[in-house]
């Protein structure tokens, strides 16, 4: 019982790990919360379903395609939502605030426009999971760790040997000294927001065919994914990671072990006593020291 | 005099805002429902309905708000009941027991129906309840837990089994399959609960021996941590009492976690969208039901059943999505007949003609209210799923 566990509690961090590595991009490159990246979630896994199911696109070009539109959905998002307010003179808590009214349309709107029941994605890899002696995976669950394993290593490669990630990087430090040397400092701003919409949606896609497709999928995750980050140290992104998987491993391990109405508290309790020990969470934010 | 200018601006800028919010909200709520009648008219019999229309049971509150309407299209039809056409004024409960208190205080207070259908979650009708006996309107309710009606509410009817009777069907079944070790995996709300209590209190009858009991939280998709205890204690049967809107994601996954023995379940795996969910994971459920949600209206074997369907197809353009369409008809076609019987058209008077009513066949089979506590029926069939069709078992 003990690997079943563990890999089905892998398979479900990397989720966690997925959303909350949006959470901490978005405030290693801008300093804000975002509170709508569960939505996001549902909104890609939505749009993914329309392109794949509803216009009968090969699954890989389907996929591609919700990833490109919810890269530009997270850059619009920050061009007329975040930087006008910013401009305004908004503090932290608006922007807070703007997520969460955010979400709170987004769900609705989803509910208006694709209905509330949940549909069905059928998985490109097939339903029959792989045994091997009592264990059994799921290939979804293959898919989920192998891209979270593959996204975590494009975005290393990504902020540490490209340009634009270099860029990325220095203007979360400092954004004056960046924007003297010469980097487009909202430029990149936006392309933390949309990288963290790409994440988050790559999660949605990667679970629709697991969870079904219904406009309330992102609430609990927004949720966990946002603790998953505080956990692993908020706004380090290797720290969302490591926070992800702890928090999924720790609650199938709760739920297998001790009880399963204990899975949902395990978690959090788990949270409030790494704060009240290590309150920068587990790694500490390099910027902040 | 500056002081007592600011009181009056705060006495008018008080005034002001209860009134503007108080109309607001009634406008915003008149705005909301679909169904709802622009004037209410003197003389028609208004029937109150609350239910999910929004949320994750949307598609089983609006079959129930169809199933409503098919039934009062047919009685204005036919001349109406006591000369009078009927009505329905219908509120969201948004799957929420607040939301449902609202809706209901709503229906009683301010439009003051006659009689009402609703809620379908039992979650719902427990929190309106108090206020729904207070006013002494009937109220027809469609939710399966039998709760709400051991709590000496008066006014309060079920038009479908409660799931106590499923409990019953479903462990005979067990126990004439011969299972013996059986594992609960439930939701940990009001539905779920009482549903593995009503099945465990049932199976006390029979030497049967429960070897799991595990639960989730609506909405969650997640279960490997249960599935896999639940594995590992290698039962013969699993019972699974979730919401329609988790059944898929449930039963997918007990299959795919490597369990392929029978499922015995409720009569939310009538729903459409399980089957489409879960695929060929349906094959080996059981489930206890009045009625299956046929697609068309050539596979039902009632002729009442037949109709009812074919004017729901004629009005809305599909099948019913849900049973609660059924229930709901049932329902509002029995405080019909209760207001013909008695000549009164709310009140004590009609509650007392309901009580009375035995021997009505509805889509669900033979209602008898007589001593039932607002119990009316406790019969009902076991189906089986395979090949994603529904047949009976036995």
């Amino acid at each position: 019982m003990f690997f079943q566990l563990l890999i089905g509690g892998l398979a479900v961090g990397c989720i966690y790990a997925l959303i909350g590595l949006g959470y901490s991009l978005i405030y290693s490159a801008s300093g804000l919360m975002s509170f709508v990246q569960g939505e996001i979630f549902m909104l890609g896994a939505y749009v993914a379903y329309t392109i794949y199911v509803g216009l009968h696109i090969p699954f890989l070009i389907a996929v591609l395609i919700a990833i490109l539109i919810m890269f530009v959905f997270g850059m619009l998002l920050e061009r007329g939502m975040i930087s006008p307010l910013l401009r305004r003179g908004s503090k932290q808590i608006h922007i807070v605030l703007a997520t969460i009214g955010l979400s709170i349309f987004l769900k609705n709107f989803a509910m208006i426009i694709w209905g509330s029941d949940v549909k069905n994605f059928p998985s490109a890899l097939g339903e029959d999971p792989i045994r091997m002696g009592n264990v059994s995976i799921s290939p979804q669950q293959i898919a989920i760790m192998a891209v979270t394993f593959i996204c975590m290593v494009l975005l290393h490669f990504f902020m540490n040997k490209t340009k634009l990630g270099t860029s990325l990087r220095a203007a979360a430090q400092d954004p004056m000294a960046a924007g003297v040397v010469g980097i487009n400092v909202s430029l990149t701003v936006g392309m933390a927001w949309a990288l963290a919409a790409v994440l988050s949606a790559i999660a949605g896609i990667l679970l629709a065919p697991i969870y079904g497709v219904y406009p309330k999928m992102g609430a609990i995750l927004s949720t966990k994914g946002f603790a998953a980050a505080v956990l692993g140290g908020y706004g380090n992104m290797y720290g969302a990671i490591i926070g992800g998987l702890i928090f999924g491993v720790v609650e199938t391990m709760a739920a297998g072990y001790i009880a399963s109405s204990f899975k949902d508290i395990i978690s959090f309790v788990v949270l409030i006593l790494v704060l009240f020990i290590m309150p920068h969470g587990i790694l500490k934010v390099k910027a902040d020291d | 005099m500056k002081r007592k200018i600011s009181l009056a601006l705060c006495g008018v800028l008080l005034a002001g805002i209860l009134f503007g919010c108080g109309g607001t909200d009634s406008t915003k709520e008149t705005a909301d429902q679909p169904k709802e009648t622009a004037k209410v008219s003197e003389g028609t019999i208004k029937i109150g309905y609350f239910g999910p229309l929004t949320g994750g049971t949307a598609q089983a509150g609006q079959a129930a708000q169809n199933g409503a309407q098919i039934a009062i299209n047919k009685l204005n039809a036919n001349g109406g009941v006591l000369g009078r056409q009927l009505e329905i004024i219908s509120y969201d409960d948004k799957s929420s027991p607040e939301e449902a208190v609202k809706a209901a205080t709503k229906l009683v207070q301010s439009d003051k129906v006659n009689a009402i259908f609703g809620s379908l979650h039992s979650a719902n009708v427990q929190a309106a309840a108090p206020v729904i006996e207070e006013s002494k309107t009937l109220c027809v309710a469609g939710g399966t837990s039998p709760t709400w009606l051991e709590q000496g509410y008066t006014y309060l009817f079920r038009s479908i089994s409660n799931s106590t009777v499923s409990a019953k069907q479903l462990a005979q079944y067990a126990d004439a399959q011969g299972y013996k070790k059986i594992a609960v995996f439930t939701s940990n709300d009001e539905y779920g609960t009482s549903g593995a209590d009503g099945f465990k209190e049932a199976c006390k009858d029979y030497d049967i021996e429960f070897v799991a009991s595990e639960t989730m939280t609506n909405g969650d998709r997640d279960f490997t941590g249960q599935f896999a205890k639940i594995n590992a204690a290698a039962p013969d049967a699993v019972f699974i009492w979730c919401l329609g809107d988790d059944l898929g994601a449930v039963t997918k996954q007990l299959r795919q976690s490597g369990f392929d023995g029978p499922i015995l379940g409720s009569e939310s795996y009538t729903l459409p969208e399980i089957l489409e969910n879960a695929g060929t994971a349906t094959d080996n459920v059981y489930f206890a039901a009045q009625y299956l949600v046929y697609e068309n209206p050539e596979d039902a074997p009632e002729e009442n059943m037949k109709e009812f369907l074919e004017a729901y197809i004629e009005e809305f353009g599909t099948a019913p999505m849900s049973d609660n369409a059924f229930r709901a008809y049932d329902g509002v076609m029995m405080i019909a007949a209760a207001m013909e019987i008695s000549g009164a058209d709310s009140g004590e008077e009609l509650r007392d003609a309901y009580n009375n009513i035995d021997g009505y066949v509805g889509l669900a089979g033979m209602f008898s209210y007589k001593g039932g506590h607002g119990e009316g029926i406790d019969s009902m069939r076991i189906f089986q799923i395979q090949d994603g069709k529904y047949l009976e078992a036995k």
